[in-house]
């Protein structure tokens, strides 16, 4: 069993955690939820050993464990995967094996023999251990991060979001590994924001909120509600908005996909939106359901087919034309491309009204910042926020900050890969609030999504991809959770 | 496989370029068809490949010293100044304070995070500063009962000679440790990526102050070599060292990102730039021929690595970033 005693950690004024006790046993995954800048990530620190605290202590079985440093949190049996994966992709995967070898001298074939096990045991069975890393998928590249840990014979295990960028297959399997290690006896921390998992693999629940524990539940005890109430503190309305009644809409389509070709794909889509209308692309990684954003933003080679923008001839070769055209494009990385990550909220903000304006002009900075002012109240972006670097923002304001930075240009058509990613549940809302007011004042939304909660509850319908092939689009109010499942997994109605 | 694994996708064309580069020198160029030639182009590969094997252990870890023809001015000059009377003493002397300078700054590197390149862009200039203050005027010179030594390193040795061998069995002993140890495996993974590495439970600084000690030593023991084989160490000399030594290394295909390159394209690398070196200095056309063919051919394959990247997926092309901003640590 795993006792985390009082633990407190304080950078100067600022408590990150402040007297935070709970228990996790062995052969149960105990679910770690709150919101961002709860606490959740300080504690993973810790017990990782990056970061010392300021008081108090861990106990395992009863005896005081070190996690002062990485080296000693490792002997002490605590092993963490991070949300940021640690595996080297110029490595092969046995050398990543071999990273934590105990003697100075590599047996490679007696590595390579040895994490084959490993690897069989989480199901990459067709992945060969000379491989580099860099050539798997993310998902694939999660599982050999678990791999090495099991190697490693770890007590506890920490699993920090380990299926945020993984489709329903990936995630299926990364779900298994972690019921084989509870079975094993391990104690496991899952950290995660999809609050299904809940109930998918978690016995047990502790909820953190501004660095204190606010609740701690058994999972077949506690409601959704309760769990979102302990999380935020407040009763959470609705986490998807309605669409408004006086909504524009319009016979007209803003976006039409008729029998478009891209080169990533086997199959053409068709595929439709008016103003005012939200759709989603879904499908599982690999399946192609981003290529109808890629292909709208310019970022895809197209090898036939027709797409109309208002129902002009729209053909984009990069980003600059897409622009021009009024097209919004948030890529699912946005830490590479959503935003200056170093430089103040407002710079963010006027880069595309900047951009629009043209290379030569003069800037006047003061101007822009009225104006990214005006922009920055429509999105609820507090004004002390806004001279505030972007990285100091939780996930959710830097969603909000990627996606806002658009409407200084008013575009016409928004595309968004993965909305919500790393966006825990409070600021979920507020971003679906924030398109969704966007749509309804007559923007077309096309969205890329794997979290089928999100498609069916925030799409107005969803083409779905399945083998590299748009299969169909269908109203999201006549699917259900599990239909959707099945139609992504296996492209057609029935499994 | 598995043996082949760090063996990248560019040997082959390396190799082969070397060959051309041979074959077209032979029939284009007389005399250069020689064991005379083909020794001194060997022996010269093994000194380069010294200063470039060390270059290619700082860029392997994300870095680079750029100070490394300073350090072997500096070591040539303490071997044979400590050297007067006991040569084993003066060569010992001077790896000590190479591997001394190289320690000290890859620990302030990995403690401070301060770019390398700014770093040892100050130590290139103190050093040099240093080799004119331990010799202002003339040179230091090895004494003249000592002068078998000189004799004896450039005897021949089959196609090279005793210092070509020193050299080769130096760097293939290198290439051995960063295939075969954990030291070597670590410092690719802090390449790839520090916070990564530090993540897997690589310990970082351990790495960083191995990877700048191994390149001060390899760049030391090349300049004592250089200097025991001229006989004389100057205050101004080995300049061109850190030039032949970068441009082997970069045409040896290691990536200033950091993560790859691998020791026998290092050495191809240090043979093609030798060859050409050859090449010319037999033609008797002036060195600017010289910088301009190697210049071409650091571009051409710069070019070919490119492509072969960007055919792989890797992205190669985030190696040009460590140019236009600080090295990354």
């Amino acid at each position: 069993m795993l006792e985390i005693r009082d633990l407190s950690k304080s950078y100067g004024a600022v408590a990150a955690l402040s007297s935070v006790s709970f228990s996790a046993e062995r052969g149960m995954v105990t679910a770690l939820l709150g919101e961002n800048g709860a606490g959740k990530s300080t504690l993973v620190k810790i017990l990782s050993g990056l970061v010392v605290p300021t008081n108090g202590g861990i106990f395992l079985d009863g005896r005081p464990i070190d996690t002062t440093t990485p080296d000693r949190a490792k002997k002490s049996g605590v092993a963490v995967v991070q949300q940021e994966i640690s595996v080297l992709p110029n490595l092969t995967v046995a050398e990543n094996f071999m990273l934590s070898a105990r003697f100075g001298l590599l047996r490679r074939a007696k590595a390579a023999a040895e994490c084959r096990g490993y690897l069989d045991r989480l199901g990459l069975n067709n992945v060969d251990a000379n491989r580099p890393t860099g050539s798997l998928t993310v998902g694939e590249r999660q599982l050999v991060e678990i791999a090495r840990l099991l190697a490693q014979d770890a007590q506890v295990l920490v699993l920090d979001e380990p299926t945020a960028a993984l489709g329903d297959r990936d995630i299926a399997l990364v779900h298994q590994a972690v019921r084989r290690l509870a079975a094993e006896g391990k104690v496991v921390l899952y950290i995660t924001h999809r609050l299904n998992e809940l109930d998918e693999i978690c016995e047990h629940g502790i909820v953190l909120r501004n660095g204190r524990l606010a609740d701690s539940f058994a999972t077949s005890e506690a409601s959704i509600g309760r769990v979102i109430h302990a999380m935020i503190g407040r009763e959470l309305d609705e986490l998807y908005p309605p669409v408004a009644e006086n909504a524009i809409s319009s016979a007209e389509s803003s976006l039409v996909l008729s029998g478009l070709q891209p080169s990533a794909l086997h199959g053409p889509i068709d595929l439709e939106i008016r103003p005012g209308e939200i759709v989603a692309t879904s499908g599982q990684i690999g399946s192609g359901f981003v290529e109808p954003l890629r292909a709208a933003a310019g970022m895809a080679t197209v090898a036939s087919g027709d797409m109309r923008l208002f129902g002009k001839p729209y053909a984009p070769r990069n980003h600059f034309e897409r622009c021009a055209a009024g097209v919004a494009y948030c890529s699912e990385d946005r830490q590479l491309d959503g935003f200056f990550p170093d430089r103040p909220v407002w710079e963010s903000l006027s880069a595309p009204a900047l951009a629009a304006s043209g290379l030569w002009g003069v800037a006047n900075a003061k101007r822009l910042r009225r104006g990214i002012d005006r922009v920055a109240d429509r999105m609820t972006i507090s004004p002390n926020y806004r001279g505030r670097a972007v990285r100091a923002l939780s996930g959710g304001n830097a969603q909000k900050v990627s996606i806002g930075k658009w409407l200084s240009s008013d575009p016409r058509l928004l595309l968004v890969e993965e909305p919500t990613r790393g966006v825990d549940v409070g600021a979920r809302a507020e971003v679906y609030r924030l398109i969704r007011d966007l749509a309804d004042q007559g923007l077309s939304v096309l969205f890329a999504s794997t979290d089928l909660d999100e498609v069916l509850g925030f799409g107005e319908r969803v083409a779905i991809f399945h083998n590299r092939r748009h299969v169909t689009t269908l109203p999201t109010a006549s699917l259900t959770r599990d239909g959707l499942a099945t139609w992504i997994t296996h492209g057609s109605q029935h499994g | 496989m598995s043996a082949l694994a760090r063996i990248d996708r560019g040997l082959w064309l390396r190799i082969i370029l070397s060959i051309v580069l041979l074959v077209a020198g032979s029939i284009l160029i007389d005399g250069f068809a020689t064991t005379a030639t083909l020794a001194s182009i060997t022996e010269n590969v093994g000194l380069i490949g010294l200063v470039a094997a060390g270059l290619m252990l700082t860029m392997v870890v994300g870095q680079l010293d750029i100070a490394v023809a300073s350090v072997a001015a500096v070591s040539g000059i303490i071997a044979l100044l400590a050297g007067q009377n006991s040569l084993l003493l003066g060569i010992v002397a001077a790896l000590a304070a190479a591997g001394v300078y190289g320690g000290v700054i890859g620990w302030i590197i990995a403690r401070t995070g301060v770019s390398s390149l700014v770093l040892t862009v100050c130590m290139l200039i103190g050093l040099r500063g240093l080799a004119l203050v331990l010799v202002p005027q003339a040179p230091a010179i090895l004494s003249d009962d000592l002068f078998w030594v000189s004799d004896g390193l450039v005897a021949r040795i089959g196609p090279t000679s005793l210092l070509g061998v020193i050299g080769l069995v130096i760097i293939i002993a290198l290439g051995l440790a960063m295939r075969g140890t954990r030291l070597g495996l670590s410092m690719y993974a802090v390449g790839g990526n520090v916070e990564r590495a530090r993540g897997s439970g690589v310990n970082t600084t351990r790495v960083y102050v191995a990877a700048f000690a191994g390149s001060a030593l390899l760049a030391g023991t090349a300049g004592i070599l250089a200097s025991l084989r001229s006989g004389s160490a100057s205050g101004t000399g080995m300049d061109s060292l850190l030039l032949d030594g970068v441009t082997a290394a970069v045409v040896g295909g290691v990536s200033l990102e950091g993560g790859r390159g691998n020791i026998i394209n290092v050495l191809l690398g240090a043979l093609i730039v030798r060859i050409i070196a050859a090449a010319v200095a037999l033609e008797g056309v002036q060195s600017s021929v010289e910088s301009i063919a190697t210049g071409g051919v650091l571009l051409a394959m710069l070019l070919v690595d490119y492509a072969l990247a960007r055919r792989s997926g890797l992205p190669f092309a985030n190696s040009w970033r460590v140019l236009a901003g600080p090295v990354r640590i």
